[in-house]
């Protein structure tokens, strides 16, 4: 049992050696199967989660994520959905006032009416139902701005 | 037996190899190094780029061939690791200002996934990842630069093959303590209570349980003290601005006083939560360090010049060192009568120490060699860039 242990012990320590080689050289190999077989993606609370409407306007487009609230073991009781404006060439920047009325879940209701100065990168959101919170700071784009509007779970 | 034993290998520890099994180890050394560092057939032509690769090459070589022939482990790996963590300091902010034109993570780099990814984050993203399948940090899965999906893979690899003894010879940002705990003659803070070892388990445990709360990665959010010298989220806000003194005090209270004063790494072996993880790999490596109880004079130098804190008054009598030992050869170095030594998994006593030594340092300096050389070359470009241009940044 002791040389059966000793032979394992060895036959690992010199399979390292050949490790490092293989672990190298496939590096970017063995990362794109790692993803692939497990089929993780960045959290949707850092990406905003996906994109699921796109309304097209007069040089920009607003993008509407769907709404978050992933959490470890089920939906959480607070989320967020993530709107986009983004500039269309040949435009080359946003409005200075975007006055929108957003509909995130598509019910044909819209859920907040949204005031964007995209010069001062200031948002005043205005809910039109309980379940829209209020909002974080707008984010900068090169291309465009972002918000993050907080929402708690429809029952 | 123990006693001639212990003339043997104590006598055998003062001898140098000789050179011909020296060059056996080291030619293969030199030769894939040189495959691996030039990553193909076609040099660099810019001079200051040309001139790194082929000082780290140089450089490397020179330290594993003093590494096998004098027998000593630490005191040509650390000159190797610091520099790995010095180079990669002077080489990731200036490439940061050259990019963004500050250290500062806007949020629309964390929205737009352009974060690189740290080994340091792996434990906090493996519960969410079991469960919802997502990673809670703002990378990107294939990036080009510090890919998540790449660093997991090199993680894996790495735990492989050295299981805590990455924290010795892979992590880049290890060597800066080890820089600063070697700056001082003697320690002014000799005793550590033994309880301070448990806290980087505590403080992984925190984390863990706090990332999967929150679904974000709370150590970078708020305790990690090298954003300090790479980047931080952009201070726009009181928290942010907490977020950023409570970094700054860790990395000069961890990083930078503490390893001075008493000579040890303690960041790596009282704060870390990566390394606490870390060692939970430990029982996956081949080579491990024991102590011969039947050799051992219970002189105590292994204990003091422990780094890390692996080493408690126990160890000896117990055969080995905490699970938390990052294999960095100090301790076997240090030792009068070989009586530390490394050792393969199975084998018996220390009778094949020298070989057990090798099949753990050859892989080992080939992964720190090949990892850190990027980030040396990088150091050394933007200091020749300094001489040459009188900036870092192009």
């Amino acid at each position: 049992m002791s040389t059966v242990r000793k032979f394992l012990g060895y036959s690992w320590a010199v399979l390292t050696i050949p490790l490092v080689l293989v672990l190298f050289f496939g590096l970017n190999s063995w990362a794109k199967l790692l993803a692939q077989s497990t089929g993780v993606r960045v959290s949707p609370w850092m990406t905003g989660g996906e994109i699921v409407r796109t309304l097209p306007h007069e040089g920009y487009e607003t993008r509407i994520h769907r709404p978050v609230f992933d959490g470890l073991l089920g939906p959480r009781a607070r989320g967020f959905v993530q709107v986009d404006w983004v500039v269309v060439p040949p435009a080359t920047k946003l409005p200075e006032r975007i006055g929108e009325e957003i509909d995130y879940d598509d019910d044909g209701v819209a859920d907040f009416a949204v005031e964007l100065n995209s010069k001062a990168n200031r948002a005043a959101l205005k809910p039109l139902q309980p379940a829209v919170l209020g909002c974080e700071r707008v984010i900068l784009l090169k291309n465009g701005r972002v918000l993050r509007v907080d929402l708690k779970r429809k029952p | 037996m123990a006693m001639g034993e212990t003339i043997s290998t104590a006598s055998a520890r003062l001898t140098a190899l000789n050179w011909g099994k020296t060059l056996a180890w080291a030619v293969p050394m030199m030769l894939l190094t040189a495959l691996l560092m030039a990553g193909g057939p076609n040099l660099p032509t810019d001079p200051r780029r040309l001139i790194p690769l082929v000082a780290v090459w140089l450089f490397a070589n020179f330290l594993f061939i003093r590494m096998v022939r004098t027998r000593k482990t630490d005191r040509y790996r650390a000159p190797y690791f610091i520099a790995i963590a010095l180079g990669f300091v002077l080489s990731f902010v200036p490439n940061l200002l050259e990019v963004r034109g500050n250290m500062a993570l806007t949020a629309e780099d964390m929205l737009l996934g352009k974060t690189p990814f740290c080994h340091v984050v792996i434990p906090m993203t493996l519960i969410p990842a079991a469960l919802t399948r997502t990673i809670i940090f703002p990378g990107s899965i294939l990036g080009q630069f510090a890919g998540i999906a790449q660093m997991f893979a090199l993680w894996i690899g790495f735990s492989l093959i050295l299981g805590r003894g990455w924290c010795s010879w892979g992590c880049f940002f290890g060597g800066l303590d080890e820089f600063f705990s070697r700056l001082a003659r003697r320690p002014v803070i000799r005793h550590i209570a033994q309880r301070w070892t448990y806290l980087p388990y505590a403080v992984l445990a925190v984390v863990v349980v706090t990332a999967a709360w929150e679904m974000e990665p709370t150590y970078c959010m708020w305790l990690c003290p090298f954003k300090t010298v790479t980047e931080y989220p952009q201070v726009d806000s009181v928290t942010r601005a907490v977020q950023a003194v409570i970094f700054v005090s860790l990395f000069v209270g961890l990083v930078v006083v503490l390893p001075v004063l008493t000579k040890r790494r303690t960041q790596c072996g009282l704060f870390c939560p990566f390394g606490a993880f870390q060692s939970a790999t430990s029982w996956l490596t081949a080579v491990r360090v024991r102590v011969n109880q039947g050799v051992c004079k219970e002189c105590g130098k292994c204990a003091r010049g422990c780094p890390q804190f692996s080493l408690p008054a126990e160890a000896p009598s117990r055969g080995r060192p905490d699970l938390s030992c990052s294999k960095c050869g100090k301790c076997v170095d240090n030792c009068p009568t070989g009586a530390i030594h490394f050792h393969v998994c199975g084998s018996g006593g220390n009778a094949n120490a020298g070989v057990a030594r090798m099949l753990f340092i050859f892989p080992s300096f080939l992964f720190m060699g090949v990892f850190g050389a990027g980030m040396i070359q990088g150091g050394l470009y933007r200091l020749l860039l300094l001489v040459t241009t009188g900036s870092l940044i192009k």
